[in-house]
């Protein structure tokens, strides 16, 4: 059998408002410590808590720290807390600094533990946490105010807090979702910003080559813009030296800058054509070329029956001079066959679709016609069953007739074969005994009448037994045939329809078979006539286009001639107006030399200073720091893969916190309103109860909110707000006892620190009723409860008294800055 | 570890299967040490890849 535990002595060493050691026993029962504020009632049911598992409430809610509870004068402090079933605990604490060293030690089970054993083993003695005491073993006042007298949020609050709901609440509210998320932006920021990084490690091989290149870049654009000046100077000195060079000439202007530009012109088309090869175009040899392009465009039209487009390109006449103009033509006539081919493949893909719905059709009509085979197959001994009854015995109808005939027969020769046996007895029966009168109609019998008798007797003595035989035995055949005829007549229906559905389905599928072959031929056509213009297209466009390059080379050619001899007028222009072309010419050469050095310059500048910003902007990403970008994308991979595992893990608590809340509300449901019976000694009540509703709160999230309600005699229910004071308690105890009780440990005690502070006798009153009576009811062995109020110290004697229950008072004095217990005290 | 905690982590364990470890983890962690406990069990996971979080706001 489990043994509870009760707390039987607590000794106190230099333990906060404490000097020295102190000693109190406790009793099973209530205990009242008493005492005015400040004498240290608190401090005991701190000293108990902190016994029992090495830290107490305000320490855990940072209201205070461990080393406050040493006494203010002493460097350490001691608290022993001895058990019933032989449970000694002992925690020493010592100064250290700004905090303090716990020495504790426990005495379980005749097992001493020490250091860090001891909390577990305590745990596993009394089968209840820390957080478990807190939540249904030490009341404060906090406890009772929130049940009876809160909001209903607050209430709720408190009753989850109870629950242990509230950890789960806390623990969702500690994840550290946002930082996480910052975490992520800024690495996706990261990343976006080295989406080049990858680029540039696979351009110069490593961060570090990319680093060398910025300051290679740097020295280069430095260099670059020093070349950029004296370029630019020596370019402008220039231009000043042609401006003075031309002021001496009146009227000069218009004709220079007309040969300078058709110069550069020219020199431009002669760079063009040198480079794409150009050396001689002439116009015979392109017209030519079209000639043959527009003959077997012509014979490819005709052949697409494109006779229209045909006739027109046929007829086009190619001269010299409109080699541009029928070029466009027989392209235009060319862009048809184009046309064509789309629209073929159109065609292509339309008969495609055909062919697939048709292949679809037959597939399912070849299923179906299986089908219908399978099933004529399985139906055809029925058949050739029926059939052969048919042959032997005729249609059902005959057979039906014979049987009606064959039974009236029977009918008859029975009737008849029955009579004969009748007479037949009768007469034998004259003859046997001699009859002298007939024994039917009472005639006398003659020697002849006896005569007649035995004759007819040996007449009537032939039986017709055989030929009945032989009229039943064909009855029964033809029946059992008939019977045969009609098991097998929906069959044979059957087959029959299934005979013609399966011509049918075998016409439709043979016609389906036919388009298909049809379609795959048009097909098989169609795609031999794209393949056809597809070949005769490519190499027919690469043909004109090289035509169409010819033709643009031949009008740059004939320009270039032009400029040529525009240049040359240009020039004896000049020389006749007194110009050195020479020195001239050669100016300009250096002019354009500058000018394209300059380009070339800048554009190496540009390009330059673009790899450079592009370069710094990555590597700046980086922070010049060695990070990998794959090291960064592992990175946030992780950080985006574990902030999902907290989401769910959000929700997964959100769906724990309800579970645990529907399990706490199934087990004391049933205990609050047993609990409730037993401490309320009026019948207007008859019971209690706890509900809850969940309701989404939007941003705030899901609440619960939970109803106390007693009930009526009847049932009816009444919540909490419209109780009495005296009632209210009720309710709340039982509540808290009912959480006591659903727990599985091992205490047997209940710690009330200052319970019901403030509150008019009635409540008082009843309140101490209600202690002395769950004592009384066995609901908890021993209560340790403090009070500053000496009434309610009278009501519970009183109540204790009245309900001949163990009570004692523990009084503690406060002198001065001295605490004294006063054990026993009345 | 006291009853209701044997309940919390029996129902975690069924909701969140593969979470389940770390969630637990995380409640044990809340228990012994509160948000600091938690920000531990966090950074113990974030130091895989180098990083961590701190005290500040959530």
């Amino acid at each position: 059998m489990r043994v509870r535990v009760r707390i039987n002595e607590l000794v106190i060493r230099d333990f906060r408002g404490f000097r020295g050691e102190h000693r109190m026993v406790f009793s099973d029962g209530i205990n009242i410590i008493h005492g005015p504020v400040g004498a240290g009632k608190t401090s005991i049911v701190q000293a108990i808590e902190y016994a029992l598992y090495g830290t107490q409430l305000e320490v855990k809610e940072r209201v205070s720290k461990l080393a406050d509870l040493i006494n203010e004068d002493a460097n350490a402090s001691l608290v022993r807390l001895i058990l019933t079933d032989g449970i000694e605990i002992t925690r020493e604490l010592r100064r250290a600094g700004e905090t303090a060293r716990e020495s504790p030690s426990a005495l379980i089970n005749g097992t001493r533990y020490k250091g860090d054993d001891v909390n577990p083993k305590v745990i596993e003695a009394l089968g209840v946490d820390d957080d478990d005491f807190e939540r249904f073993v030490l009341v404060t006042h906090r406890t009772l105010e929130a049940l009876v007298y809160g909001s209903v949020s607050r209430r709720s609050i408190f009753i989850d807090k109870l629950f242990g709901l509230e950890i789960l609440d806390n623990l969702n509210k500690s994840l550290p979702m946002t930082q996480l998320e910052e975490l992520i932006n800024r690495l996706r920021q990261r990343l976006a910003s080295i989406k080049e990084l990858p680029e540039i490690i696979a351009k110069y091989g490593s961060i570090e080559r990319a680093k060398d290149k910025v300051r290679e870049l740097r020295e280069e654009i430095d260099k670059l813009r020093r070349e950029e000046e004296e370029l630019s100077n020596t370019y402008n000195e220039l231009l000043k030296k042609r401006e003075e060079l031309l002021k001496g000439f009146k009227g000069v202007e218009e004709v220079y800058s007309n040969y300078i530009a058709t110069r550069l012109r020219r020199e431009n088309l002669e760079q063009e054509l040198e480079k794409a090869g150009v050396r001689e175009v002439n116009e015979t040899s392109i017209r030519l070329r079209l000639e043959r392009l527009r003959d077997s465009l012509v014979e490819k039209l005709e052949e697409f029956a494109l006779i229209k487009e045909a006739d027109e390109v046929g007829k086009l006449v190619i001269t010299n001079e409109n080699l541009a103009d029928a070029a466009e033509s027989i392209y235009k006539a060319f862009e048809e066959l184009t046309k064509l081919k789309d629209k073929l493949i159109e065609d292509r893909e339309y008969l495609n679709n055909v062919r697939n719905d048709l292949e679809i059709q037959s597939e399912s009509l070849k299923a179906s016609l299986r089908e219908l085979e399978s099933r004529l197959s399985q139906e055809e001994p029925r058949v050739r069953e029926y059939r052969e009854l048919i042959g032997k015995y005729g249609e059902p109808i005959k057979v039906r007739r014979d049987i009606e005939e064959l039974r009236s027969r029977l009918d008859k020769l029975s009737s008849e074969e029955s009579f004969r046996m009748s007479l037949l007895n009768v007469l034998q029966y004259i003859i046997n005994n001699h009859e002298e009168k007939c024994p039917i109609c009472g005639k006398p019998l003659s020697e002849e009448d006896y005569e007649n008798i035995k004759r007819r007797i040996e007449e009537l003595s032939k039986g017709r037994s055989n030929e009945i035989e032989e009229l039943r035995n064909k009855l029964t055949e033809l029946e059992k045939a008939l019977t045969s005829m009609e098991a097998l007549i929906p069959i044979v229906n059957d087959y029959d329809a299934t005979i013609e559905r399966a011509r049918d389905v075998r016409s439709r599928f043979e016609a389906v078979m036919s388009k298909l072959e049809t379609i795959e031929k048009s097909i098989r056509d169609i795609d031999r006539r794209i393949q056809m213009l597809t070949r005769f297209i490519d190499e027919f466009r690469a043909e004109i286009d090289d035509v169409d390059r010819a033709i643009s080379y031949l009008r740059k050619y004939r320009e270039l001639e032009s400029l040529r001899k525009q240049e040359e007028e240009f020039r004896q222009r000049l020389s006749d107006l007194g110009i050195d072309i020479r020195a001239v010419t050669s100016m300009e050469d250096q002019i354009k030399y500058l000018d394209e050095r300059l380009n070339q310059v800048r554009a190496r500048l540009s390009d330059d200073s673009a790899e450079l910003s592009r370069l710094e902007l990555a590597l700046s990403s980086l922070g010049f720091d060695k990070e990998d970008p794959s090291v960064l994308r592992r990175r946030l991979d992780f950080l985006e893969d574990f902030y999902n595992r907290l989401v769910r893990i959000r929700a997964g608590i959100r769906e724990v916190q309800a579970r645990v809340r529907d399990e706490m509300i199934r087990v004391i449901r049933d205990n609050v309103g047993s609990i409730f019976k037993s401490l309320y000694p009026y019948n207007d009540l008859e019971g209690a109860g706890i509900e809850v509703t969940v309701r989404d709160r939007g941003v705030v999230g899901v609440v619960s909110e939970y109803t106390l309600y007693a009930i009526r005699p009847g049932g009816r229910k009444v919540t909490i707000s419209r109780l009495s004071d005296g009632q209210r308690l009720t309710i709340a105890l039982s509540f808290l006892l009912s959480v006591y009780r659903a727990t599985n440990h091992n205490i047997d005690f209940l710690l009330m620190d200052e319970p019901i502070p403030y509150v008019d006798a009635n409540i008082r009153r009843a309140f101490a009723s209600l202690l002395a009576r769950f004592i009384g009811e066995g609901l908890v062995g021993q209560v340790i409860i403090t009070t500053q109020s000496e009434d309610l110290v009278n009501d519970i004697i009183n109540a204790a008294r009245e309900a001949n229950v163990k009570y004692s008072i523990i009084r503690l004095v406060k002198e001065g800055n001295e605490r004294r217990i006063v054990q026993g005290a009345n | 570890m006291g009853e209701l905690d044997e309940l919390i982590i029996r129902f975690l364990r069924e909701k969140l299967s593969q979470d389940a470890e770390l969630a637990i983890r995380l409640y044990m962690a809340y228990k012994e040490g509160g948000r600091k406990g938690v920000l531990r069990v966090i950074n113990e996971e974030l130091s895989k890849v180098g990083v961590e979080v701190g005290e500040g706001e959530g």
